[in-house]
């Protein structure tokens, strides 16, 4: 049932927006990351995985948003998402259902920017990732890039408006990785990293290249 | 063998379409499926042929004869079909063109140094529910609808939306970026909704003419270039090497666009046989040549319009949705302006 309407949900992203999620995550688990810009990025992200494997992927969303009313019934169904606290000031304790789940062998859908905030905006990087990726040092972390993404729907914005949007995954990281390059306990490091990474792709130029004219057959 | 394989499902398409027309006994529109069919054949084995040799061009022609397999097949298996999917079809080629238009523009909200503003998207909500409107026009047949909706009720409705938003920055420059992209995919590509009703066979003519100058002008260019190196300095020299503008592709010259668009108006003069008799009239061949040669002009002319544009946006292609030919306006740039002139010259004629 839920892969039955995860598919058309892909099949309406393909016709509306063009996106296409080019390489899919073959990974049993895995966690994706992503820039935060409209509440369609979700969708996006749970497109790069398999829709056999949808099941086991959760989304970790904000307790203070998701975690009531009829907004919080269709994210639990369609994402199983995990609801941490905003703000609680322990953000190790906050984690616990994230590790949890990540104990369990599900895969995560995660954007560390915490919000969706200002439109083509990426925000800081909370380090949390940070934290997860040094506890959980060989699953497979793949940033992605959502370009084109800020236009359809920004915060505020009542119906989405098509766009062309592309989901560029980038390369995959591990914790064993980034713990070779950084040293230990360096979360904020970590999400740093990824975040340069995800920057790096969105800034990226579309089209390479000056252009001489060509013709095409 | 993985080549091979790709062109599998456009292959089955094909045959698809052609056994429906067959059933269906339009022996026109098979003739000319089995013609396009020949002709890809003809450039799968050039581009193998290229690939053997290992010459420069392989890897390009090679990708964009896959991708023209692609195209033909879903563009022939929509019209193999019942006339809803047919226009369906057509509907999400404008809305796709579209899309890549207004995705193409930058959106911020600093006045100025941005093209469009995040305000701008109800406006561009809007454009975009005029392919559905125009489709419905067309599918009815209602001309006097259809050929208002966009030049005049959505060009109207949008400045009122922007004054109930009350804009004054920017406003007139993002005005005339939607109203823009609107004429030209919802509302000039959008003929060719309505070129559907005098005909499929029409609308093959349009296309089939004005995508296979496009190929053809890419072989002309090559060939005069050719000739042209060989030519001492002299009149002849620069009278076929004149660009008609330069600064937006050097590569077109005055002399390609004729050559390729009399081309176009001989190829045209060899299918209008296939043309069934257009309201108990049929088509007179040397009018038949005549909008040969205007699909030739004004496809020249539209690949340079859309040149244009990319050079003062400084992107290369318009998207990269078409493995090896760039965007969906990339394809089409040629149909923007070559559909509405077919239509009135038939429309004027025939009926």
């Amino acid at each position: 049932m839920r892969a039955a309407v995860h598919g058309l949900i892909r099949l309406l992203l393909l016709l509306l927006f063009g996106a296409r999620a080019g390489d899919p995550v073959e990974d049993e688990q895995a966690v994706v990351v992503g820039n935060h810009d409209t509440h369609l990025d979700v969708f996006l992200l749970f497109s790069l995985f398999p829709l056999r494997r949808v099941g086991k992927v959760r989304a970790v969303a904000a307790e203070d948003y998701f975690g009531k009313g009829l907004r919080g019934l269709l994210a639990r169904l369609l994402f199983r998402t995990l609801l941490i606290p905003r703000g609680s000031g322990d953000p190790l304790k906050a984690l616990e259902p994230v590790r949890q789940a990540l104990r369990r062998g599900e895969s995560l859908v995660v954007f560390p920017e915490g919000t969706r905030g200002e439109p083509g905006v990426l925000l800081p990087f909370k380090s949390g990732i940070g934290s997860l990726m040094e506890e959980f040092p060989r699953i497979p972390v793949y940033p992605v890039a959502l370009r084109g993404v800020e236009r359809t729907l920004p915060k505020g914005g009542v119906f989405p408006v098509p766009f062309v949007v592309e989901i560029r995954r980038l390369p995959r990281v591990t914790g064993e990785e980034m713990a070779a390059k950084f040293g230990p306990s360096c979360r904020k490091a970590i999400a740093q990293e990824l975040r340069r990474r995800i920057a790096e792709a969105l800034a990226g130029e579309e089209n390479p290249g000056p252009c001489a004219g060509e013709d095409r057959p | 063998m993985k080549r091979l394989k790709k062109l599998l499902l456009p292959a089955a398409l094909l045959a698809f379409a052609g056994w429906e027309m067959g059933r269906r006994g339009e022996g026109a529109t098979l003739a000319l499926l089995l013609g396009v069919t020949a002709l890809l054949l003809f450039f799968t084995a050039v581009s193998a042929l290229l690939r053997w040799k290992k010459a420069s061009l392989a890897e390009e022609v090679s990708a964009r004869t896959e991708t023209w397999w692609f195209m033909a097949a879903v563009f022939l298996t929509a019209f193999a079909t019942h006339r809803l999917v047919s226009f369906l079809f057509l509907g999400f080629l404008c809305f796709s063109a579209l899309r890549e238009y207004f995705s193409l523009l930058p959106m911020g909200e600093k006045a100025g140094d941005k093209t469009l503003s995040f305000r701008d998207r109800p406006s561009i909500l809007l454009a975009y529910l005029t392919v559905p409107a125009s489709l419905w026009a067309a599918y009815v047949r209602w001309y006097e609808l259809f050929i208002i909706l966009v030049p005049v009720y959505f060009f109207l409705l949008t400045p009122i939306l922007f004054v109930v938003q009350d804009r004054t920055e920017g406003a007139l420059r993002s005005l005339g970026m939607v109203s823009l992209g609107t004429l030209f995919f919802a509302f000039c590509l959008g003929h060719a909704l309505f070129l559907v009703n005098l005909g499929a066979m029409v609308l093959f003519f349009c296309f089939f003419l004005t995508e296979l100058r496009d190929v053809a002008a890419f072989w002309v260019g090559g060939g005069l270039r050719a000739v042209v190196s060989r030519l001492g300095e002299g009149t002849l020299r620069r009278v076929l090497s004149r660009p008609v503008a330069p600064t937006i592709n050097p590569r077109k010259t005055w002399a390609g666009g004729l050559t390729t668009a009399v081309l176009t108006s001989l190829l045209a003069l060899a299918l209008v046989p296939l043309l069934p008799p257009l309201n108990g009239t049929p088509v007179d061949p040397l009018f038949g040549a005549a909008a040969g040669l205007a699909i030739g002009v004004l496809g020249f002319f539209g690949d340079l319009v859309f040149g244009m544009v990319k050079r003062d946006l400084h992107v290369k292609d318009t998207g990269t949705l078409l493995q090896g030919h760039g965007g969906i306006i990339d394809r089409v740039n040629g149909l923007v302006f070559t559909v509405p002139a077919t239509f009135h010259l038939f429309y004027w004629r025939y009926f």
